[in-house]
């Protein structure tokens, strides 16, 4: 069988979201069937500029195929035409130009899906609200599987995608919540979806107490992974911070991994490291107390299922449905829908260790029931099969 | 991990902290939230600062009308009124030919003025009402919160009596079935009892019997 995976960028150099995630369903899939990834030469998403030359490529084992942006995305412009459909009537027009805008916008790649249909058996497309996403569905519904990675944003509301979901053949999503909200928003129940997520890579060798020599850091700290960025709740993370800070005269510090694209503030106990390798990220974890995962929109979170497969509680913003719903469910940790809120549940886990790692032990219960290497793969070798047998019948 | 143990006892905890009940055996983040949630509803909110309430006092009830607002002006603005007044049954002349334009500007500044200011009474008596409701209704919550508590009390007592209510009932069981089951056996003993008794006279019987032979 052969299965092509459809992202926006693809590469090493790529170390979250949708692309880490399609990167590693590609690399363990491909010892079932025969993969090759479809994608384009952007490596910035801001811009998607073309950054990789060649056309084609192996990476680790993987035939990658690059298509060229052909214009790169102004963000000036379109941030202009995202805020005009968002705070206007506007038609499917408006909508399809935004998509444009939003790229990254290859066309030869869409054309190659047309030309090239009956050398594959599936394409598994991943992140719903490209471009790439979107023509190619529309290329091939009957052969596409779609990962949508859709976050609780106005994006989703979106007349073009509320079609969209209801052309592929199945579904694989990331969480109860992200395919409730598909399915309120598409009312697309008649197809096939499995609730699936992603693994989670963990390095051989990490260890937290050489983290906290190697930066110099004693006595107790949490930690936030991922992009320091205002929609994924750092601001409001700072400020809850330093209030707590401030009432409580905990010395709990607070340590920052990631790019950033926010002033972070300075303070003695905030800690920024910028851009750590994976050995580093999980050495950190390791030695924090706890996680927070401040986001108000993700679609799964693979840096909470990182704190908990090293059991490691976590303290999530409430107020995205899907992490709330993942610590409910994983009984992992707790979380804040207000800064009260924040201070109560922040105080207790400082103060009760026995409740960390109780929080952490069913974390990793959790994480191992449902996202090891060998269930993920399983769940994709049955999606497929499903298929299969639909089509002999 | 000793210094950060250590660190972690450095925290300063509200005493409400170690109310939190948690079954760690069978952890439940559920519970946990509605407590922390219970807790929070039960604290009382901080009061507004005196500087905010001085603030607020300061602001006087407007004049009826805004004309009143002239005095405001100085006694020129004050004369100026009374000359009009006097002049009133030439105004729609004067206000024709000379200063029509001021006179509007004039009107419409004050309206202007007094609309605002009552505007901003308004809003300094909403926020005293609404800083009152708050404070009430922060009582009432609190007030409610502890009847939940009391009530929610009162239905673990009463729990705890229909478990022992049901425990008495299944123990009166018990001593019934018991009680009756040692009536049998009582009746069964006599019985025995009474064929042990007939055995033994009838063995008396014949060991009068066979004495009485042996001595013949």
């Amino acid at each position: 069988m052969k299965v092509a995976f459809v992202v926006q960028r693809y590469g090493l150099e790529i170390s979250g979201g949708a692309e880490l995630h399609c990167r590693w369903v590609a690399e363990h899939m491909s010892q079932y069937w025969e993969v090759e990834v479809l994608t384009t030469k952007a490596l910035d998403y801001i811009t998607w500029k073309n950054h990789f030359p060649r056309d084609e490529e192996i990476i680790n084992g993987i035939k990658v195929r690059r298509f060229p942006v052909v214009r790169p995305r102004h963000p000036e412009r379109f941030g202009r035409i995202q805020n005009y459909i968002f705070e206007n009537e506007h038609t499917i027009e408006d909508e399809l130009r935004w998509l444009e805008e939003e790229g990254p916008l290859a066309p030869s790649l869409i054309s190659y899906i047309k030309e090239n249909e009956n050398k594959y058996d599936y394409f598994i497309f991943f992140s719903y609200r490209y471009y790439h996403s979107y023509w190619g569905i529309k290329a091939v519904p009957h052969k596409s599987l779609l990962v949508p990675t859709a976050e609780h944003d106005p994006v989703i509301y979106l007349r073009i995608f509320r079609d969209l979901f209801r052309l592929p053949r199945a579904f694989i999503y990331n969480s109860l919540e992200e395919r409730e909200m598909i399915q309120k928003v598409a009312n697309n129940e008649h197809i096939p979806g499995e609730v699936v997520g992603v693994g989670i890579e963990i390095p051989p060798l990490f260890s937290g107490e050489q983290f906290r020599k190697k930066y110099g850091l004693d006595g107790c700290y949490a930690i936030y992974i991922g992009r320091i960025d205002e929609n994924k709740g750092c601001l409001e993370l700072f400020d809850y911070f330093l209030r707590f800070k401030e009432e409580t005269s905990s010395p709990l510090r607070l340590v920052l991994i990631g790019s950033t694209i926010l002033k972070i503030p300075s303070h003695p106990d905030i800690i920024y490291l910028g851009f750590a390798s994976e050995e580093d990220k999980f050495s950190a974890l390791d030695g924090a107390l706890l996680l927070f995962m401040p986001s108000f929109y993700e679609s799964l979170s693979m840096v909470t299922l990182e704190a908990w497969a090293l059991k490691k509680p976590v303290l999530v913003n409430g107020r995205c449905a899907v992490l709330k719903g993942q610590c409910l469910r994983a009984n992992g940790g707790l979380y804040y829908e207000n800064y009260d809120e924040f201070r109560e549940a922040l105080g207790l886990l400082i103060s009760d260790s026995r409740l960390r790692e109780v929080l952490g032990l069913r974390g990793y219960e959790y994480f191992k029931q449902n996202y090891t290497w060998e269930i993920i793969e399983n769940k994709y070798l049955k999606i497929v099969e499903k298929l299969e047998q639909e089509k002999r019948t | 991990m000793v210094g950060q143990e250590e660190n972690e006892k450095k925290v300063k905890l509200t005493p409400g902290e170690r109310e939190i009940y948690i079954d760690y055996d069978r952890i439940d983040v559920a519970s946990i939230m509605e407590q922390i949630r219970r807790k929070i509803a039960t604290q009382p909110r901080p009061k507004p600062s005196e500087k905010i309430i001085e603030d607020k006092e300061i602001i006087p009830p407007p004049p009826r009308s805004p004309w009143e607002l002239e005095a405001t002006y100085g006694w020129k603005a004050r004369a100026k009124r009374i000359l009009l007044k006097l002049m009133r049954p030439l105004s729609p002349l004067i206000k024709l030919l000379i200063f029509p334009v001021y006179y509007e500007l004039r009107e419409t500044v004050l309206k202007l003025h007094h609309a605002n200011m009552r505007i901003d009474y308004a809003c300094t008596r909403l926020d005293h009402l609404a800083s009152k409701m708050d404070t009430e209704l922060a009582k009432l919550s609190q007030l409610l919160n502890q009847r939940i508590d009391r009530v929610e009390k009162r239905f673990e007592e009463i729990d705890q009596l229909k478990e022992y209510t049901k425990l008495l009932h299944n123990l009166a069981h018990n001593l019934v079935v018991e009680m009756s089951k040692l009536k049998i056996e009582l009746d069964t003993l006599k019985i025995h009892h009474r064929i042990l008794e007939k055995d033994v006279r009838h063995l008396e019987q014949r060991e009068r019997l066979l004495e009485k032979e042996i001595v013949q």
